[in-house]
């Protein structure tokens, strides 16, 4: 499979061309009949995720020739990490969907693993808490508090009958050196990250459903960019960001930076092409 | 007389303050103390332990969002700030340096060894010369400075081999998961699910016959020398490996062994990346999250981060810590 060869716009273009349509439809959740009018509209046209769709197999850059041995690193661990797909399978969620969303993360752990030392930040967030050290931990590079708010919004949502065992740590309760050494713990095993990926799915799915029906890849779009600027974040807010590049390689923030939905899509694209 | 008894009584908590580093020779030193509200940054930090002096440069971070600044502190000690942008030249040093996060599990790397592998008759062409025929290689592992090599065999006789490249042989039973090999590569153990040759044509009788054996196989440790060490439950075994300075340790049951004798044991699990033992074995200490504790039963604040070091024939560790949520706190003790 070559998608890199199949150059047409650039990526962030398409996505820009989109903006204004996500950004309506979820502007009209607000005002009622106005916007199942909108809603409406937008359907009865040639909807946004089909123009999306139809550019969803050409773009570059190429980022497996961009990000290298760190992309041949985050292919490695999904293809070894069968249990990673089987589990997601199980749970009722599409593997390349879930795994597209924190790909970009397994190139970024993979290129940041020789040079942060993780074990003095974890130190100090079990001795000191979140104010004084909140980093990215794991394959999946999520944070505690990303992880406490996963928590919180599992009980928030109603959600937690699936996810008990992420909502243990009592979030809602005051913190203790306890509870923040058992989700370091946990945030460094690949199981729980995995679970606290399909709690992240499950909450967006109850907090966005007026995505449930449009296209996988505009809906990965959406979930990457949240997943990776902060889920609970105004939908504009996380709309501005999916043509923001900020994903960088290493430590350098000056090095060139690129779209992390894009990654994500670019992997996606690439399962499902195979 | 009330006064005097609390002077006394307060003379002695100083002497003991005083003389509890002074016994154990440990040195502390305030590197710095952080302004209100600055963490330290995740990345843009410098602490290479392990040159003397020791080179300490640091960034801290104040803020979020927009508001965010930066405080540098280099290696004179000096505090600059706040900036919008830390200047790279603070963690310069340690660009290249590839720092140590330990990985329990980490599997050796067995690129290019196919080439050592004779797949027809399971020998092994090693240095020019050939071992074997023995069967069929099922596992293999080479020493870091590629000068030993050792290696599993099945046999046609389906029995299993251990053996390495200086005609060492010892036969082992069980399912053979890893082989760990000194630094120097003199040495090597293999780690052993169970006590039943899974190759073995009456295996599946004799596992239908041992539901215990089949359901929790323990774990054996063979070693090139011939020794034996186990069973161990698999619930209880947690790690073995070998120091830098090629002392072989079993971490099971709680309790660390070091070259077969017990050295201590510890109350909750702790990683093998936070024990430390001394190059002459005679000394040890474990960290977990919260404070790092000494054979002598002295504890401090768990540290960011540490090395063991040997300077002229003497061995260090050094750490830095963050105490009161604001000193970083240098440590130096005799290990």
């Amino acid at each position: 499979m070559d998608i890199a060869g199949r150059r047409e716009e650039p990526r962030f273009l398409q996505k820009a061309f989109l903006i204004p349509f996500y950004k309506m439809l979820f502007h009209c959740e607000k005002i009622g009949l106005a916007g199942i009018v909108l809603l409406l509209f937008i359907f009865i046209l040639p909807s946004p995720h089909l123009v999306f769709s139809q550019f969803s197999a050409h773009y570059e850059p190429d980022y497996k020739e961009v990000f290298g041995k760190d992309y041949e690193y985050a292919l490695k661990t999904i293809e070894n990490g069968r249990w990673m797909t089987d589990t997601l399978e199980n749970d009722g969620f599409d593997p390349n969907f879930a795994l597209a969303i924190i790909f970009p993360e397994l190139i970024r752990y993979s290129s940041l693993i020789d040079y942060i030392q993780v074990k003095g930040l974890e130190v100090l967030y079990v001795q000191y808490g979140m104010d004084y050290a909140d980093f990215s931990i794991g394959l999946f590079q999520m944070k505690p508090s990303f992880a406490k708010r996963i928590e919180v919004d599992l009980l928030k949502n109603s959600l937690i009958d699936k996810y008990t065992s992420l909502s243990a740590l009592k979030p809602d309760s005051s913190e203790t050196i306890e509870i923040r050494k058992e989700r370091i713990i946990r945030l460094k095993n690949d199981y729980y990250q995995l679970l606290y990926l399909e709690a992240f799915i499950c909450i967006m799915d109850n907090l966005h459903q007026e995505l449930a029906k449009i296209a996988p890849t505009d809906k990965l779009i959406f979930y990457s960019t949240a997943y990776n600027t902060g889920y609970f974040k105004d939908s504009p807010v996380i709309m501005d960001e999916m043509t923001r590049k900020s994903f960088y390689q290493g430590l350098d923030s000056k090095s060139v930076k690129y779209s992390y939905s894009d990654i994500s899509l670019w992997y996606y694209i690439s399962r499902k092409e195979r | 007389m009330k006064k005097n008894y609390f002077l006394t009584l307060l003379f002695f908590v100083v002497l003991f303050a005083i003389n509890l580093p002074a016994q154990t020779g440990v040195e502390k030193k305030i590197i710095a103390t952080l302004g209100p509200g600055e963490t330290l940054a995740n990345s843009e930090n410098c602490f290479l332990l392990n040159k003397n002096p020791e080179y300490i440069s640091f960034v801290t971070v104040a803020g979020s969002g927009s508001d965010k600044q930066y405080f540098c502190y280099g290696k004179d000690g000096k505090r600059t700030g706040p900036v919008k942008q830390p200047d790279a030249a603070y963690w310069a040093e340690c660009a290249d340096n590839v720092v140590d996060n330990c990985v329990s599990d980490d599997q050796p790397d067995l690129t290019g060894m196919e080439k050592y592998l004779d797949p027809n008759d399971g020998s092994i062409l090693f240095k020019g010369k050939k071992f074997g025929p023995y069967g069929q290689i099922i596992l293999f592992n080479m020493s870091p400075d590629e000068q030993y090599i050792y290696a599993i065999a099945l046999s046609a006789e389906m029995k299993m081999l251990y053996f390495d490249n200086t005609g060492r042989k010892v036969d082992i039973t069980g399912m053979p998961e890893q082989i760990i090999i000194s630094p120097d590569g003199k040495t090597s153990y293999v780690k052993v699910k169970g006590s039943l040759n899974p190759f073995d044509p009456e295996a599946l009788q004799k596992m239908i016959n041992d539901p215990e054996e089949t359901n929790n196989p323990k774990v054996f440790l063979f070693g090139i020398d011939g020794n034996k060490y186990g069973p161990y439950p698999s619930s209880s075994f947690n790690d073995t490996w070998f120091t830098p300075s090629g002392q072989w340790v079993i971490y099971a049951n709680s309790e660390i062994y070091l070259n077969g004798k017990l050295l201590f044991k510890v109350d909750e699990y702790v990683s093998r990346c936070d024990i430390w033992i001394s190059t002459t074995g005679t000394n040890y200490a474990w960290a977990n999250y919260e404070k790092i504790m000494f054979r002598d039963g002295s504890s401090f604040i768990a540290p960011l981060t540490i090395e063991y070091i040997v300077e002229n024939s003497k061995g260090y560790l050094k750490w830095i810590s963050l105490e009161d949520e604001k000193n970083l706190v240098f440590y130096r003790r005799p290990f």
